[in-house]
């Protein structure tokens, strides 16, 4: 079609300089189609990077699963461009399965962090306790540079203002052939931080910080209602001292990693550079209108408490 | 007779074209699997070749022929573990068939007697367009879509030339509804496209009583064959038609328009997430890259109507002249005016027109 336009134009055009622009035009066109085409072996290869750093360590680690077995992901990056990420539909599970054959190991991506360590609900300024996962049961966590898996988290509560402080060096576990073991140290801020929104449509609650990984770990739960439309989005941006903002989206829906029960959509946020990070606002929106065959996005601002070290807004559709 | 500098320099843009596409999607050894790539290989990884293809319509109804292509590919580049996996070649695979694919589209082209201006450009679009990057880098879509795409292209392009010819022979017309029926089996939406097609070769060269016959029962055994892996398929079929839809022949010309539209849209809007942190991601449609070539053709014909029609310089392709109510070339039409204008004049007159005019 488009030979057929250039066609006809060029019949149209019959001077040297109108001829020199159409092909100019036409240049300029598959010089920003070629440009495109590049970003997106970038972002490809990007997080294939990733996963294959992921397969190479399972893969290794493949003898030592745990028949029936478990297998959680944690912070898996998401892909800048359209790949699908490990977290949506089956894909993790579909990639244990294609490692370890056989071996009838479940496995899932960004499921509830608490559910896997369940913090008391009560945890007194200064107290120290440690939770395990059950033993048939694998954690992994993409630390931003490598997959380890995670025996133990040792968190205490902050005595102080909720101000973080250096953490001790991660505790060197048992490590699995190629496959990197520690145990965690964790932070609890001293104030409660759950804040709900007005008509308790969001809440969010920093759960602990992670000194070491410069993880923040967010429980975020949204109620999964009819005031919550289909296409609702919750946005994440994260402020830190250098000025730097990072946001990231994700679509409240089962698939795209949240875990629906009780009424509400519950999921585990990791938060990097938490060390740095200034404040943290979260969102709901939902796509709003179309304008110009493009549709766009509305937010009203519903609330926002203040949150010490971080800010937490809540947006209602 | 084409002189040997104009053929020249169409072979020597046409190679330039090809290393252009090999360039631009080159980075081979950089990519591997992504997502539900992984559950393409767990659903077929330790089974026996036929096992795994007969286990495949559980997991994607309607697509057996793509578990062959999984099974295959995994046999051959699988290596010793998932780990060891030789993505680079089989990425390199990709690209190669994306390259064949645009040579395929450029000799359809041209048997359909489209200037090799509008061939170039309409390749050009083929190759760059960045709505179908995704079916070149992505496992699952050139298990799915580039490699069914190059087998099917060269089907068409069997299909046309032989039908040109005069040679419509039926083995050769056997072989050519395997190619297809290897693609539909791979991607439902082949199937309305091969319809088309057919039309396309009933009106343009010679439609006689038993060429007719032949060619609707070739497309018809396609799409029983078709209906018989659908229903042998079992459960999951109606949820699949529910998520994707199936074959809607009214809605045709707006599922056109919306490529072609969307595609523009698309290339204003793409990447705006993540230049601006816009909240946009929309999904292109991979299936542009199977409909871009059919799309090229037929717009170059509507087009080249057009031309005449606003007294352009060229002559209308001849094919445009020969609708149903006008079968045989129109009495301007002859050897001179084509070796004039520098159409091909590859075919004679008698192979032409083997219903005879």
């Amino acid at each position: 079609m488009a030979g057929g336009v250039l066609e006809v134009l060029w019949g149209w055009f019959t001077r040297v300089w109108q001829r020199g622009i159409l092909v100019a035009g036409l240049s300029c066109i598959a010089a920003g189609c070629l440009a495109l085409d590049q970003f997106d072996q970038y972002d490809y290869a990007q997080y294939w990077s990733v996963e294959e750093k992921i397969i190479r360590g399972l893969e290794s680690a493949s003898s030592d699963l745990p028949e029936n077995g478990k297998v959680s992901l944690f912070n898996t990056p998401q892909p800048l461009s359209r790949v699908v990420g490990l977290d949506t539909l089956s894909c993790f599970q579909g990639l244990v399965d294609w490692i370890a054959p056989g071996k009838q190991v479940s496995a899932s991506a960004l499921t509830d962090f608490s559910e896997v360590f369940k913090l008391p609900p009560v945890l007194e300024p200064g107290a120290v306790v440690e939770l395990q996962p059950p033993g048939d049961h694998w954690v992994l966590l993409w630390t931003g540079s490598e997959v380890v898996r995670v025996r133990q988290l040792r968190v205490q509560r902050s005595p102080g203002s909720g101000s973080v402080a250096p953490g001790a060096p991660l505790g060197q576990g048992q490590a699995d052939a190629g496959l990197k073991s520690i145990d965690l140290e964790g932070l609890v801020p001293s104030e409660d931080h759950w804040i709900p929104g007005p008509d308790g449509l969001l809440e969010a609650r920093w759960v602990l910080l992670i000194p070491d990984l410069d993880l923040a770990v967010l429980q975020v739960a949204v109620m999964a209602d009819a005031r919550v439309p289909a296409g609702a989005r919750l946005y994440v941006r994260v402020w830190h001292d250098d000025g730097a903002v990072a946001a990231s989206a994700r679509a409240v829906a089962e698939r795209t990693g949240f875990s629906t029960s009780g009424g509400k959509a519950r999921m585990t946020m990791f938060v990097p550079g938490a060390l740095t990070a200034r404040g943290v606002e979260i969102s709901l929106k939902y796509r709003h209108g179309v304008l110009g065959g493009l549709e766009t996005l509305d937010a009203v601002e519903l609330g926002s408490g203040p949150v010490s070290p971080f800010k937490t807004s809540s947006r209602n559709p | 007779m084409k002189t040997t500098s104009a053929l020249t320099r169409e072979r020597l843009l046409l190679a330039a074209l090809l290393l252009l596409a090999t360039v631009t999607y080159g980075n081979v050894w950089s990519r591997g699997a992504y997502a539900d790539d992984f559950i393409h290989f767990s659903h077929v990884a330790g089974k026996p070749l036929w096992e795994a293809v007969q286990s495949w319509p559980e997991k994607l109804p309607s697509r057996v022929a793509q578990g062959l292509t999984v099974a295959l590919v995994l046999s051959v580049f699988g290596g010793d573990s998932p780990a060891g996996f030789h993505w680079a070649w089989f990425h390199a695979l990709a690209v190669l068939a994306f390259v064949l694919s645009v040579l395929v589209v450029d000799r359809i082209l041209r048997v359909l007697d489209v200037p090799w201006r509008v061939r170039l450009v309409s390749c050009l679009v083929f190759v760059l367009h960045p709505a179908k990057s995704e079916a070149l880098m992505w496992a699952g879509p050139i298990t799915g879509y580039a490699l069914p795409l190059l087998v099917f292209l060269f089907g068409v392009w069997r299909y046309f030339q032989r039908a040109r010819e005069g040679r419509e022979a039926l083995p050769a017309l056997i072989v050519v509804w395997c190619a297809v029926l290897y693609a539909v089996l791979s991607i439902e939406q082949f199937l309305p496209v091969f319809a088309a097609v057919v039309g396309v070769r009933l009106l343009l060269f010679g439609s006689t009583r038993v060429a007719v016959a032949r060619n609707a029962a070739g497309f018809c055994a396609i799409a029983m064959a078709f209906v018989f892996s659908v229903a042998a398929s079992g459960a999951g079929m109606a949820e699949r038609f529910e998520r994707h839809g199936f074959v809607d022949l009214p809605s045709l010309p707006k599922n056109l328009a919306n490529v072609a539209f969307h595609s523009m849209a698309a290339l204003t809007e793409y990447r705006a997430h993540v230049f601006f942190s816009s909240p946009l991601d929309r999904r292109m449609l991979v299936s542009s890259s199977g409909w871009l070539p059919l799309g090229s053709s037929c717009g170059s014909c509507g087009l080249a109507r057009t031309q005449r029609s606003v007294g352009a310089r060229w002559r209308p392709y001849w094919w445009a002249e020969c609708w149903p109510w006008r079968r045989c070339p129109p009495s301007w039409w002859s050897g001179t005016t084509f070796r004039r204008e520098g159409f091909t004049s590859r075919y004679s007159a008698s192979a032409r027109w083997p219903g005879g005019c």
